[in-house]
């Protein structure tokens, strides 16, 4: 069921997408070569802390961080390490949720380590504009098949592929409520959202196929290809006229 | 934090009790996925299991089943079906 929040309710996911964004900004700015995933996931902890919210990723079904670092062709889920070392012309994606008053904002940026080739450049930019293409137009009675349809025909229209087993989601109290929101669809399909129901739109990009490999550890997810993917997401809201960006 | 899209995904189980049955995921939390066939294993009262312990036969969005509005006749049907169509 697709839970339709009250105004006191949306003014604490305000807050929670406001730190969830500042953080990655914090996150972001510490990224570069010769830095570990680990010591980004410490970074992500202690600002959520000082900012008087919690990792709303942290234990959630036992994942053991705070952030979802994945680097290169692994497209989400990439848990920091110590080992995870990253280097010039790597990319990374960051996915980080901050919990304020049992609120959840949750969001993700791909960020270039350095210099990077122009086809990976591509591949970001596409991945960022995708999840605009999806809001387009999106107000109270569209249906979540409009968004996926937006999402894949941009994301194909420029000749890399979506991810079809992992997909967006409502959010509120829990980091995960209905509906799902996959990024590949027809218009005019699935649930229909009303104003005031929140969602977490992300498209999850791959440079090659859409295929994807599910590491031993039961989170880690990988291109089969191998080759690199991005991942962007917001929290948004939708109102009878259109919808706000909370993480943005 | 991205949602794995399992539901309404066919499977097999490979361990237990329900060794060799087939199920509809209903809902996967971290390593486990809450499973039903309709009989023993309903809508209100899934089995919940690791899914290592699951073979996937069908993927979700090759399935078809509208998980919003399934109901345990429709998911006896549907497995009834999807194994004569494996016969």
């Amino acid at each position: 069921m697709i839970k339709i929040k009250s105004q006191e309710e949306i003014e604490l996911m305000r807050i929670a997408g406001r730190i969830t964004r500042d953080t990655l900004k914090v996150v972001g700015d510490s990224i570069k070569a010769g830095v570990s995933t680990k010591e980004l996931d410490e970074i992500a902890y202690n600002y959520i802390k000082s900012q008087d919210a919690t990792p709303s990723f942290k234990n959630y079904c036992g994942y053991p961080a705070s952030i979802c670092a994945s680097v290169n062709d692994t497209i989400v889920h990439g848990i920091p390490n110590k080992n995870i070392v990253l280097k010039e012309g790597d990319i990374i994606s960051i996915d980080v949720g901050a919990k304020y008053k049992g609120y959840n904002g949750d969001a993700a940026r791909t960020f270039a380590v350095g210099k990077i080739d122009a086809k990976t450049k591509k591949l970001i930019k596409v991945t960022e504009q995708s999840f605009f293409e999806g809001i387009k137009d999106l107000k109270s009675g569209a249906f979540v098949g409009d968004i996926s349809h937006r999402v894949q025909t941009y994301v194909e229209k420029n000749g890399f592929s979506v991810v079809r087993e992992l997909v967006g989601h409502g959010v509120g109290k829990q980091l995960h409520e209905d509906p799902m929101v996959p990024n590949y669809g027809k218009a005019g399909s699935g649930p229909r959202l009303n104003a005031n129901c929140i969602i977490a739109i992300e498209p999850m990009v791959n440079m090659g196929e859409k295929n994807v490999v599910f590491m031993p550890d039961g989170w880690t997810c990988k291109t089969k290809d191998g080759l690199p993917a991005a991942h962007y997401e917001n929290t948004v809201l939708i109102t009878e006229n259109g919808v706000e960006i909370l993480t943005l | 934090m991205t949602k794995y899209y399992r539901e309404g995904a066919v499977v097999l189980s490979t361990a237990g009790r329900d060794q060799n049955q087939i199920f509809i995921i209903k809902s996967v939390e971290g390593n486990y996925a809450y499973i039903i066939d309709g009989k023993s294993k309903t809508i209100e009262n899934p089995k919940k299991k690791n899914l290592k312990h699951l073979h996937l036969l069908c993927k979700s969005e090759k399935s078809g089943l509208d998980m919003s509005n399934l109901t345990n006749a429709h998911t006896i049907k549907y497995l009834k079906d999807y194994s004569k169509s494996k016969e």
